[in-house]
């Protein structure tokens, strides 16, 4: 029972960024508008939120404190990701490579920025935020040492966020005409959306979360931020095309792809794994192995959204 | 096409040397520029040139904004840094620079390759890495292979490898409609952990931890060009490079499978219809562009400059180099050679700054500055095509001299509709 | 100070912003602009306060600005300090890391700014553009352009760039740190102008593995970055320590558990806490993290589990509570050494020397260590026998020269090494 919280509590500090990110991806991609620059905006979202903390630590502390920065790091995202909306939607740029310049500036951007206020370019944090056990919740047997204990508030942060994203783009008329937007812009158009301003909504939203999604990153793995999210953002771009735009295939993709990583880091905590005769950088190939498996076999038809990746044009009649 | 190859290449050296533009001040170059541009008009070649011009121009007053920040006494000899680049007159600053730009300007080949059949290689990375761990092995362990082929073998093992890695996002894009970013990422990792296998198992060298040495006579050819420029290192591999760009163009505009290859690109379901067998297609590009990411490693390891296969378990970080050359070339094989030359070029300019106290990371903000811009390339045409227009409309207004036929007919300008 | 570079660089941030904006927005209604002289993006410029500019100006401000934290002394230092030609006598190239990376070069770069600020040098650093030979030698020579008349490289990744630039520049010093110069045969050939300086890392592995053993764990791991010459000492000597505290305590075979592995890298990645968190998870009290930003992940895993870290190269308890003791090679003093060297005349070249605990170059920390039961006296009584030669520890070559790949390849009675490839 130990090992199987344990293996859940790590899964969960892989697949929560994942989770958040990816749905910040989907969100863009199905109002129409591909979003490369995730992995840029956790950067920048890593960076300010831990230098958020970094300043306030001595004024304050335990999960207000990270909620605030988790708050900054959202907005450092969404501002990042203005460029992105601007350049692909009113100058209708191409997306991608818009996209990998905010990769490119990020990175830059964070080691420049840590040097210039801090001489130093890893913005260390202290960690009050840790909950060994949520009271009562934790007590619950079986749920309560999978869910609630030894966690960070990053990830019912996490799922509150998945559930509120998913209950807007299905359950909503906004999530509608988004969707509208990434399937087909004209016929939106045609009843009256505003294409220009659904893809600006999809795309900041997805800058707002991977910037969460940095900040959710970094706090849980590391006593710093250090100008890089080791690839997750490009992950994330993995995890949301292997859960197919869809939310709740997001949400398996995301722990598919956090427990896969947790057997590979971990096997050696995982009796059965531990004995086999396996060197440790086959269990590291093991989650992409797996994922093109995994796609291979689901790949009957892409649900990409249809309009993603084209300049909307407005035809006028 | 030469001739705009040609082209291209004075407006580098050009912008190399260029004065520093003052933030903030108008500067004067451009009109010029613009004016001897409208002689040409219509060559699409050209003003996608020009848009990239202006892209380096913003992105470099960018860089001077950003080294006013962080020290404005030496901001202005910062901006001379970064433009004099890799010419301070060492050769090895040269050499350097030439040998930072090879593997980018193959990764990026590869990238626009994949790209005229729709593809994002964003597996360059991948490729990269096999091809290297291929070269590697089979110059350190090929003992039985004579010295005047050796090179060559290398060469082809490299491509051999980074094909194989191409073909496995092109098959499983091809026969399962499965997404080639998705797999190319996986690609990519999957490349790393399988070359740090290969070469612990192989060709480990346990007191460096990574590959042994590639022995000199497995090394590329060097004609006697580092002797001629002592130590600058070059040998033939620019040389390859610029074979390859042409091999790539020639094959991409002048034949069958490149018409194939775009028609895919464009629409694969209409491709088919028309009788292409656009799975093939698929395959076979990638499997190209896997090829020249491959070589990029071949020239990166094998050149002579001291590179070797690490085991860190880090992404091979010229993959995704590639990626903006090729998106500042526009995807235009020659444009790639000139866009990778230019980003070296700024790269050892970024280390030279150091010199002057600022940190070389200025030099990606300002790259990354010029790719932004350069994403706005289609806008950017249209808007050169407006100003060109417009420029003839005030000539046409003169009494002497004909009117020219209207090459603003190449441009649309009402298609576009901006609001913001 | 603080609240000045903050706003000074959020300054920027809208001025670069409105800057790209205006290089994209002037497309927006070029309809209107039909006359063509300037160049469109600097003109526009001023003028251009577009909306989704001006909203995140005030919004990216309030994040860092609202407090000012102390500004760390040492700030002042980290880029180092020129002549008024912007030269520089001392300069120091960065290996694979940066000069705050928390381990080996920061060591070095602290060894620099001690000599440099206490004698009145200037002094800089230079972070070459990639990984490879020549990109080393275009820095070495970067650094030579930019005056420097000493060079310090960190990191046997320069032994064959020393080796190809000593001889050109005669009248420069090399001071080379974890490693020699050598045409890549691993002969030694060294100019009277180089020095090549390594370190008895094993000593400090072994003071690690004895002092944890004495202070009551029983438990212990042994996570180093890559299995590169340096971090191998380390990891020997460590094992070697927990066998002979061992021996001292009286304790059983199979009393002591040693986990054992190279992560592969050197990174603070999520997969290293995760792997550090499963070891703890398994009942490891203590981890020897030996890896430079390794460290980072395996003390956030040892805050989460309560457990404990011992640190490596330099001192790093202010990194984390965890932190019982560190690993130490004194990169600084050695540094420091070398250099004055060179000033007051007493400089030796063209050799290597091998730098241990008998003239204080290698130990653990003791006056920040975190230990309950392991006392100064005992570390004394371990720290004379190692400085007489009393104790043999494994290196990371046999006698014969031949290397000593695994830990397994070494003999043990009484701790248990588990081997995790």
């Amino acid at each position: 029972m130990t090992t199987i919280a344990f293996v859940v509590q790590q899964t969960m500090i892989f697949s929560i960024p994942l989770l958040i990110v990816a749905m910040g991806g989907m969100y863009s991609e199905r109002s129409g508008v591909i979003n490369v620059g995730l992995d840029g905006g956790m950067i920048m979202g890593a960076f300010t939120g831990t230098v958020f903390l970094n300043q306030m630590q001595g004024h304050m502390s335990g999960q207000g404190l990270l909620l605030l920065a988790l708050l900054v790091s959202g907005l450092t995202g969404f501002l990042f990701t203005i460029f992105h909306a601007f350049a692909s939607i009113n100058l209708k740029a191409n997306q991608v490579i818009s996209g990998t310049a905010m990769n490119m500036f990020a990175p830059a951007f964070a080691v420049f920025a840590g040097r210039l206020l801090f001489g130093t370019q890893q913005v260390p944090f202290r960690d009050t935020f840790y909950i060994r056990e949520v009271p009562l919740l934790g007590d619950i047997p079986i749920l309560g040492p999978l869910l609630f204990q030894k966690a960070y508030i990053t990830t019912y942060v996490g799922f509150l966020i998945f559930f509120f994203a998913w209950f807007v783009i299905q359950k909503t008329s906004f999530g509608l005409r988004l969707r509208a937007c990434g399937e087909h812009p004209g016929a939106a158009d045609t009843v009256g959306i505003d294409v220009q301003h659904m893809r600006w909504a999809g795309t900041l939203i997805s800058g707002f979360l991977s910037g969460i999604g940095g900040l959710a990153f970094v706090v849980p793995t590391s006593t710093e931020s250090n100008a890089t999210v080791y690839g997750y953002g490009f992950l994330a771009l993995a995890v949301m095309i292997f859960g197919q735009w869809r939310s709740f295939k997001i949400l398996g993709a995301a722990f598919f792809f956090g427990l896969m990583k947790t057997v590979a880091s971990a096997y050696s905590a995982i009796p059965g794994i531990k004995s086999l005769p396996i060197p440790a950088t086959v269990y590291k190939m093991i989650p992409y192995i797996a994922t093109l498996i995994v796609l291979i076999f689901m790949s009957k038809r892409s649900q990409a959204p249809a309009a993603e990746g084209i300049p909307y044009e407005k035809t006028g009649r | 096409m030469s001739d705009q190859s040609d082209q291209s290449n004075n407006n580098f050296d050009k912008d190399g040397n260029k004065k520093p533009p003052q933030p903030g001040v108008s500067n004067n170059k451009v009109p010029e520029e613009e004016l001897a541009l409208t002689k040409s008009v219509g060559s699409k070649g050209l003003s996608s040139f020009f848009s990239s011009l202006m892209a380096i121009l913003v992105g470099l007053v960018v860089g001077v904004i950003i080294l006013m920040i962080a020290n404005p006494s030496n901001a202005g000899q910062g901006l001379i840094a970064i433009l004099r680049g890799g010419m301070t007159g060492s050769p090895t600053a040269l050499g350097q620079s030439v040998a930072t730009s090879i593997p980018i300007i193959m990764t990026g080949l590869s990238v626009a390759f994949a790209y005229k059949a729709g593809l994002f290689n964003i597996g360059a990375s991948g490729q990269f890495m096999i091809g290297g761990v291929f070269a590697v092995y089979v110059a350190i362990k090929g003992t039985m292979i004579p010295d005047s082929i050796l090179w060559l073998v290398c060469m082809l093992a490299a491509m051999v490898g980074g094909a194989i890695w191409g073909s496995v996002p092109g098959i499983l894009k091809a026969y399962f409609k499965v997404n080639e970013v998705i797999t190319s990422i996986m690609m990519n990792y999957i490349g790393m952990y399988t070359a740090k296998i290969i070469i612990e198992r192989t060709i480990y060298d346990s007191r460096y931890a990574r590959a042994q040495n590639v022995p000199l006579r497995a090394q590329i050819p060097t004609l006697g060009l580092n002797t001629r420029f002592p130590g600058t290192n070059l040998n033939i591999s620019l040389l390859l490079c610029i074979v390859f760009c042409v091999i790539i163009f020639i094959i991409s505009s002048r034949t069958v499978f490149g018409y194939e290859l775009t028609a895919v690109g464009l629409n694969p379901d209409a491709s088919r219809y028309a009788g292409i067998n656009s799975k093939r297609t698929v395959i076979i590009a990638m499997m190209i562009a896997g090829a020249m990411s491959g070589l990029g490693a071949y020239m990166m390891y094998l050149g002579g400059t001291g590179v070797y296969m690490d085991t860190k378990e880090i992404v091979a970080s010229q993959g995704f180099n590639g990626i903006p050359v090729a998106l500042l070339a526009m995807n235009h094989p020659i444009g790639v050679f000139f866009t990778g030359l230019f980003i070296g070029h700024i790269t050892i300019g970024g280390e030279n700054l150091q010199l002057y106290g600022y940190s070389k990371e200025i030099i990606d903000m300002i790259i990354a500055v010029i790719i932004y811009c350069a994403a706005f390339s289609l806008i950017l045409k249209q808007l050169l095509g407006r100003i060109i227009q417009g420029k003839f409309r005030i000539n046409r207004q003169k009494p002497r001299g004909p009117a020219p036929q209207g090459p603003g007919r190449y441009m649309h300008p009402e298609e576009t509709e901006v609001s913001s | 100070m603080n609240t000045k570079r903050v706003l000074a660089l959020m300054l920027a941030l809208v001025m670069v912003l409105g800057l790209v904006a205006a290089c994209g927005e002037k497309e927006a209604d070029p309809t209107d602009a039909p006359v063509v002289t300037d160049a469109p993006e600097e003109t526009d410029a001023p003028e251009e306060t577009d909306a989704p500019e001006e909203t995140d100006a005030p919004e990216e401000t309030d994040a860092p600005e609202e407090t000012d934290a102390p500004a760390d002394p040492d700030d002042l230092h980290k880029e180092g300090r020129l002549d008024e030609n912007g030269n520089a006598e001392i300069a120091l190239i960065t290996d694979v890391g940066t000069i705050d990376d928390k381990s080996f070069n920061q060591g070095s770069w602290e060894g620099v700014v001690q000599y440099a600020i206490a004698n009145d040098k200037t002094f800089r650093y230079f972070q070459p553009t990639e990984v490879s030979d020549a990109a080393y030698i275009n820095s070495i020579n970067l650094a030579i352009e930019g005056g420097a008349k000493i060079i310090v490289t960190p990191g046997f990744l320069f032994e064959i760039p020393i080796y190809t630039v000593q001889d050109q520049f005669p009248d420069v010093n090399f001071i080379l740190l974890d490693g020699y110069p050598h045409a890549g045969d691993w002969v030694p050939a060294i100019s009277d102008n180089a020095i090549g300086i390594l370190f008895a890392e094993e000593e400090s592995g072994y003071l690690a593995g004895y002092a944890a053993v004495h202070e009551g764990y029983r438990d212990l791991g042994f996570m180093g970055g890559m299995a590169v010459p340096a971090v191998v000492r380390f990891g020997y000597g460590f094992l070697q320590g927990a066998e002979d505290a061992a021996a001292e305590l009286g304790l059983a075979a199979g009393d002591i558990n040693v986990k054992y592995t190279y992560v592969g890298n050197f990174d603070a990645s999520p997969e290293n806490e995760s792997m550090a968190a499963s070891w703890f998870q398994e009942g490891t009290e203590v981890i020897f993290a030996c890896g430079g930003a390794v460290g980072t992940s395996v003390m956030k895993a040892a805050e989460k589990a309560n457990a404990k870290v011992i640190g490596v190269d330099v001192d790093q308890y202010a990194e984390s509570e965890t932190v019982i003791t560190s690993a130490m090679k004194n990169l600084k003093k050695s540094v420091n050494d070398a250099i004055a060297s060179i000033y007051d005349g007493t400089w030796e070249g063209g050799i290597s020397v091998v730098l241990s605990a008998s003239a204080g170059y290698t130990m653990i920390s003791m006056e920040n260590g975190r230990f309950e039961n392991f006392t100064q006296a005992q570390y004394d009584a371990v720290y004379a026998e190692l400085v007489a030669g009393n104790i043999e520890i494994p290196k990371d070559t046999a006698e014969n020269g031949e290397q000593i790949l695994e830990p397994t390849d070494l003999t043990f009675e009484l701790i248990v090494v588990e081997n995790i490839k």
